[in-house]
């Protein structure tokens, strides 16, 4: 006990400063009274072997900060296996011994280290090839069916289905929950669990969403793990994750499909994926109806001259047979009034020729009459007299014979230029 | 003689055989007029028979008006 009380007014005495040390978490406890209990090592460079360790302490009145402060600024919990930088005073105990109390962290620090151990899983997981591989999978045109990875109790789980099924659009979407612990050490498996349960089902999920409700407090260690997210890395339906946090990224958001930062962006995401759908369907089907339309409307104009086309084509035939018949018409009659002509003619020729040679031949009786007629007219009185001939005429007949005569008879005879009245005195006789 | 069935093309081919034998005058004066007859009958039964073809097409059209 005295010596102890020595040791304890000699470290007071010697260590008045406070001291800024790195070192690592390998136990962390909070106690009942809002005490925060830790174990401090430090592990030999390149090994796991430790050499130095002690016990710290972090009172209550400084924890209640610096617990929500820790938390918010790393996005985890105070934990095992972290590195932390933290201010601490040395102090000894005659009862409990060494300890060093806690005054101050810088998340920083963790951060930092968080982020080295983050980066390192992610250069594994690239090396191990797997690390795109769910990035890979195509969204799916309509997520509709989907797996939902939550913890039934994440007020962000709520949220989530409220907003994904009292949506403005009327879309439908058929969830199935499939309960996991969504922080703390359980969490990789049973997630992984959750996950292994999705593929069991058979059901066509369409893909899965990974939501973690909570405020910035909460631990997302978790989702760092190389296991999980391997595993997720390699999940045959694309991840849809929303773990509810500020800071940068965790190696689960990285290997996942598409990462949103929380449960509502999660169902904002999904809405917009639909909706986007939805008005590419619609774009198209007014596209197609137009296009359908105007394709219509050709074919129709087509179909149209065509038929117009046919109409005149048919009526030009039908005028040029019309044409025909009637040529053929006025030749019918042409013809056959040139053939009744001719025939009419040739009648006529040889009627008239029946004529001709019938008048001919009464010209040449004629002409005989007229031969006869002036061969007559050589004989007429009148000629006979004036070429010296003279005519006798008794009681004004022609004496043509002695016998009609006797002596004594007045006669008068007719000559050319005048008449002789004589009385007969004598009369002869001729013989023969 | 059986009502054989109207040939447009024949009829008009008949016609013009009967043209051509007027034309050569190698008819018989008693077969011309008879042959004319035939002429003008077959013609008359062609223009009605495009008539009636017009109609028709044209009770076609009317059926698939555009």
């Amino acid at each position: 006990m005295e010596l102890n009380q020595m040791v304890r007014n000699e470290i007071r005495k010697e260590f008045t400063d406070m001291y800024w040390i790195r070192a690592e978490v390998s136990e962390c406890k909070e106690h009942y009274s809002g005490h925060c209990y830790i174990e401090l090592i430090q592990k030999r460079e390149g090994s796991d072997a430790i050499c130095a360790k002690a016990r710290a302490t972090i009172w209550a009145n400084i924890w209640g900060s610096m617990k929500p402060f820790f938390e918010e600024q790393t996005g985890t919990f105070l934990q095992a296996g972290q590195k932390v930088l933290v201010e601490v005073s040395v102090e000894f105990h005659e009862l409990y011994g060494f300890n060093l109390v806690i005054r101050n962290i810088d998340p920083a620090y963790t951060m930092g280290d968080l982020s080295l151990r983050r980066q390192e899983i992610i250069r594994q997981l690239t090396a191990d090839g797997v690390i795109d591989l769910n990035k890979e999978l195509p969204w799916p045109l309509l997520p509709q069916r989907l797996a939902i990875v939550s913890s039934p109790t994440a007020a962000g789980y709520e949220d989530f289905m409220d907003q994904l099924h009292n949506n403005a659009y009327g879309f439908v979407f058929y969830t199935a929950f499939f309960p996991a612990i969504m922080q703390g050490e359980s969490a990789e498996i049973s997630i992984i669990n959750a996950l292994n349960q999705i593929v069991e089902t058979g059901v066509g999920f369409d893909l899965v969403v990974i939501i973690r409700g909570g405020g910035a407090s909460a631990d997302l260690n978790c989702f760092d793990r190389y296991d999980l997210c391997y595993y997720c890395a390699q999940y045959p339906l694309p991840i849809l994750s929303g773990i509810g946090h500020d800071r940068d990224s965790t190696v689960l958001d990285r290997v996942s499909n598409t990462s949103v930062k929380t449960p509502t962006a999660a169902a904002e995401f999904l809405l917009s994926s639909l909706s986007q759908e939805a008005f590419r369907l619609d774009t198209d089907a007014e596209k197609l109806k137009v296009t359908t339309q105007k394709i219509l409307e050709t074919r129709l104009q087509q179909l149209k001259n065509n038929s117009d086309r046919l109409r005149l084509n048919i009526r030009e035939r039908i005028h040029t047979a019309e044409l025909l018949i009637e040529r053929r018409e006025a030749d019918l009659l042409n013809t056959s009034k040139r053939v009744v002509l001719k025939k009419s003619q040739w009648i006529e020729m040889q009627y008239s020729n029946l004529q001709f040679r019938a008048s001919s031949g009464i010209g040449q009786l004629k002409h005989q009459t007229e031969m006869m007629e002036k061969t007559l007219t050589g004989f007429s009185p009148d000629i006979l007299i004036q070429r010296g001939f003279s005519l006798t005429l008794h009681n004004g007949k022609i004496v043509k014979s002695i016998h009609d005569l006797s002596v004594g008879f007045e006669i008068c005879t007719h000559l050319r230029d005048g008449k002789i009245y004589s009385t007969i005195d004598k009369t002869e006789i001729k013989n023969g | 003689m059986a009502e054989k069935k109207f040939l447009y093309n024949a009829a008009m081919q008949e016609v013009e055989q009967i043209l051509a034998s007027l034309e050569k005058n190698n008819l018989d004066v008693d077969e011309m007029s008879q042959k004319v007859k035939r002429a003008a009958e077959l013609l008359q039964a062609c223009k009605q028979k495009l008539y009636q073809v017009d109609t028709e097409i044209q009770a076609v059209f009317e059926n698939v008006k555009i």
